[in-house]
């Protein structure tokens, strides 16, 4: 559908851009997050070009700078030039923890080399072109300490990713096999839990409680109870849209709200959700209402206790989570184009920090709500 | 513009849109060479623990062994926290048989015998046989009152079993333990184990599976593949004829998966996924090669039209269905396990595989959330042979 001219425009004074113009074929961000010492985290994926690897950024939120913080394909010594299937990604599984590093593990989806695209089953063990599997590593952005811990499976990249300081360990679900895996800080005792979900899981959220909650591909609640390394199947389910066939319906993104509430929203709807994370029993799940149409993805409350999120396309949307109602802020539009992002954090200057996909070269979207 | 019409209707129709059915046809033909997943036949997968509360727990559904019996039902074993004995006695109607106390692993191979007692072994170390009435399963299904399982002394103290048989007589059990590969047999009528010497072999390697014959041996095969021969009495004779390997790799020659054909050949897949065929009235034997490069095949079947199916792969690799037609002596590598039914499922990990009534096939996902999958071959692969 052609947009129309005069459709409104989030004002130009509330957001900019950052323009990862020395990766022209990179074109998504999968991943971001919020460091404890005020740095935002940026994975600059490559999903559709051959040989394309993911380059880690970082921002200093207070210096309004960025930096190139590991060139990660390099470092853990998957190289494109091998043949195999690239370390492109770095998709929902960037963990910051207290103890200053950041915790990642490596994704999937990204052509070999010279590839115009892939397949994780028609190519698994393939001698030449497999994904040789997702690696577990650590960095301090700042110091530049790297710890590379291996591979976690073969074959299989790591689709999602969280972490539990106290625990002291990450939980993750691969793709494609939707396997659930825990691992502790230091890349030992890997737990290999078994199959969790059909494929997809999207998003684990912590309750900072000691548990971490998601679904299956199908949309059922997912109650991981970190310090026991155990994992429970809900009865609970994501209320389905009447046109969605229950597939995919799964949990896409969300966050733990102040009142304690985790609000999420589901693969490809625009309707957010919330629960009450319970230690037991099912938990009960509300609809609050929805964005107006397209995908509500990139959750992430401001300063002002507000939700706001992309839809409809490249909107940028504001939910009042208090009244239930969403209100359109306008087509999204920096460095001249229009932009929409799946992920979204809040940097300590009170400012959203979005990871754009779909465009080349990518961009960060830093959004001021005070300015909206 | 007639043709465009007819060309739309198929459009209306179809799942696809296209101008013309030639279109239509070239597209197909390119999605059967890209796809994965298995496009000829239908796959239909159920789930044992999916979605919870299922049938069996998670944890304790992933299907080690399934075998159909007499009257036509399936009956499964699983493995996990605890192993469980199930039955589906037609597709979409499931029923659990009763937890095996005792054993969270099974045996591959479910055995049913003259008297329709349905026999299991545990992999575990020092587990038992068991043994289920399958007269009783319908009383499970209906009045919660199936069973019991009944657990038999162990055949071996310090191992567990791999693989469990039966005679064509249907009279004795034959195994093998997991560690040790020694043999037993087990009379069903007296109850009484044998405990015999390991597969005669110079070496370490034996094989994992063993197949009864209707002349009422039992065939398996030790160090570098030979073939021997195990009477119901628990007689070994070493044979002349050995499973196919590649060059200087007689070491990684021994027989995964046995299966007797109507024909009286019996069929084997070795580690290294050769097929072969033994007909125990010349001894000679035949090797038909692979259907792809993935190794261990590790679970055969024989179609309703001849055709042998096999599963390839397990552990690091993903199952692959191949079939091999001794007919046309062709092979076909059909792909992966992807259901379509009343919800979307990717089998990976397949262990079981088995043949049911009307053509169809059964096949045991060896996972957490287990799901038995029925692959109905398409019907000219039904129609070519006797229906079951």
């Amino acid at each position: 559908m052609a947009k129309k001219d005069n459709e409104k425009r989030v004002p130009s004074r509330a957001v900019e851009g950052y323009t990862f113009a020395a990766y022209p074929d990179h074109e998504t961000v999968w991943a971001m997050a919020a460091d404890f010492e005020g740095m935002v985290h940026v994975a600059v994926c490559c999903e559709t070009t051959g040989g394309g690897t993911v380059q880690l950024h970082s921002y200093d939120v207070a210096r309004r700078r960025m930096q190139h913080t590991l060139d990660v394909a390099k470092e853990i010594g998957e190289l494109p030039e091998d043949g195999h299937a690239a370390h492109g990604k770095i998709h929902f599984s960037l963990c910051p923890s207290r103890d200053g590093f950041l915790y990642a593990a490596t994704h999937c989806s990204t052509p070999p080399l010279g590839d115009p695209m892939w397949n994780a089953h028609a190519m698994w063990n393939d001698r030449q072109k497999s994904f040789t599997g997702a690696h577990f590593f650590r960095i301090n952005p700042r110091t530049k300490e790297f710890a590379d811990f291996g591979r976690l499976f073969p074959n299989e990249g790591v689709g999602v990713m969280a972490i539990d300081d106290a625990a002291g360990c990450c939980v993750g679900v691969t793709y494609p096999t939707g396997r659930m895996f825990f691992i502790d800080k230091d890349g030992r005792n890997r737990i290999d839990v078994g199959r969790v979900s059909e494929t997809y899981t999207l998003a684990l959220i912590s309750d900072r409680a000691g548990r971490v909650f998601g679904t299956d591909t199908y949309g059922f609640f997912l109650r991981i109870n970190m310090a026991a390394r155990s994992v429970e199947h809900l009865t609970t389910r994501i209320p389905p849209q009447l046109d969605a066939s229950g597939r995919y319906y799964a949990m896409c993104d969300g966050e733990l709200g102040a009142d304690g509430y985790i609000y999420f929203s589901a693969y490809m709807s625009p309707n957010i959700f919330r629960f009450a994370p319970k230690p037991r029993g099912p938990v009960e799940v509300e609809t609050l209402g929805s964005i107006g149409g397209g995908a509500a993805t990139g959750l992430c409350f401001g300063d002002d206790g507000m939700l706001y999120a992309c839809g409809r396309g490249c909107h940028l949307n504001r939910f009042d989570i208090r009244k239930r109602r969403s209100e359109d802020l306008g087509l999204l539009h920096v460095n001249g184009a229009d932009r929409r992002y799946w992920r979204c954090v809040k940097g300590r200057d009170g400012r959203l920090y979005a990871g754009e996909c779909g465009r080349k070269p990518v961009n960060m979207i830093m959004i001021d709500p005070k300015k909206l | 513009m007639a043709k465009k019409l007819v060309g739309k209707a198929v459009s209306i129709v179809g799942v696809a849109t296209f101008d013309n059915r030639k279109e239509y046809e070239a597209q197909r033909r390119e999605m059967t060479v890209l796809s994965h997943s298995i496009l000829s036949g239908a796959v239909h997968a159920y789930g044992l623990a999916y979605p919870a509360p299922g049938v069996l727990p998670v944890d304790e559904a992933a299907v080690t062994a399934l075998t159909v019996g007499p009257e036509g039902a399936l009956y499964g074993v699983t493995s996990g926290k605890r192993a469980h004995l199930f039955w589906m006695p037609r597709p979409l109607m499931f029923g659990p048989l009763g937890v095996i106390e005792g054993v969270r692993q099974a045996a591959e191979g479910l055995a049913v015998d003259h008297e329709s007692m349905l026999y299991g072994a545990a992999r575990d170390k020092g587990g038992p046989l068991f043994r289920f009435d399958t007269t009783t399963g319908f009383l499970g299904l209906y009045r919660n009152r199936c069973g019991p399982i009944t657990l038999l002394p162990a055949p071996f103290r310090d191992d567990g079993v791999i693989s469990l048989t039966i005679s064509h007589d249907r009279k004795t059990l034959a195994g093998i333990g997991e560690k040790s590969g020694r043999l037993f047999i087990f009379s069903t009528k007296t109850g009484r184990t044998k405990r015999l010497k390991r597969a005669p072999s110079e070496g370490e390697s034996f094989g994992r599976a063993l197949c009864a014959a209707a002349d009422n041996h039992f065939y398996g095969s030790g160090a570098d593949g030979r073939l021997f021969r195990l009477s119901v009495e628990g007689d070994i004779e070493r044979l002349d004829a050995a499973v196919p390997c590649r060059a200087g790799k007689p070491y990684l020659a021994r027989v995964d998966s046995f299966v007797r054909a109507r024909s009286g050949k019996l069929y084997g897949g070795s580690e290294e996924g050769y097929l072969f065929s033994f007909d125990p009235a010349n001894g000679a034997l035949l090797n038909h090669g692979k259907g792809n490069d993935i190794p261990d095949l590790h679970a055969l079947a024989e179609g309703a039209d001849g055709s042998i199916y096999g599963l390839t792969g397990r552990g690091e690799f993903i199952a692959h269905l191949v079939r091999f037609q001794p007919a046309h002596n062709e092979w076909a590598d059909l792909g992966l396990f992807q259901s379509y039914g009343h919800y979307p499922w990717q089998g990976y990990q397949m262990r079981a595989l088995t043949a049911g009534p009307e053509g169809r096939l059964y096949a045991g996902e060896h996972d957490r959330m287990g799901h038995v999958v029925i692959y109905y071959p398409p019907v000219e692969c039904v129609k070519a042979g006797a229906v079951v």
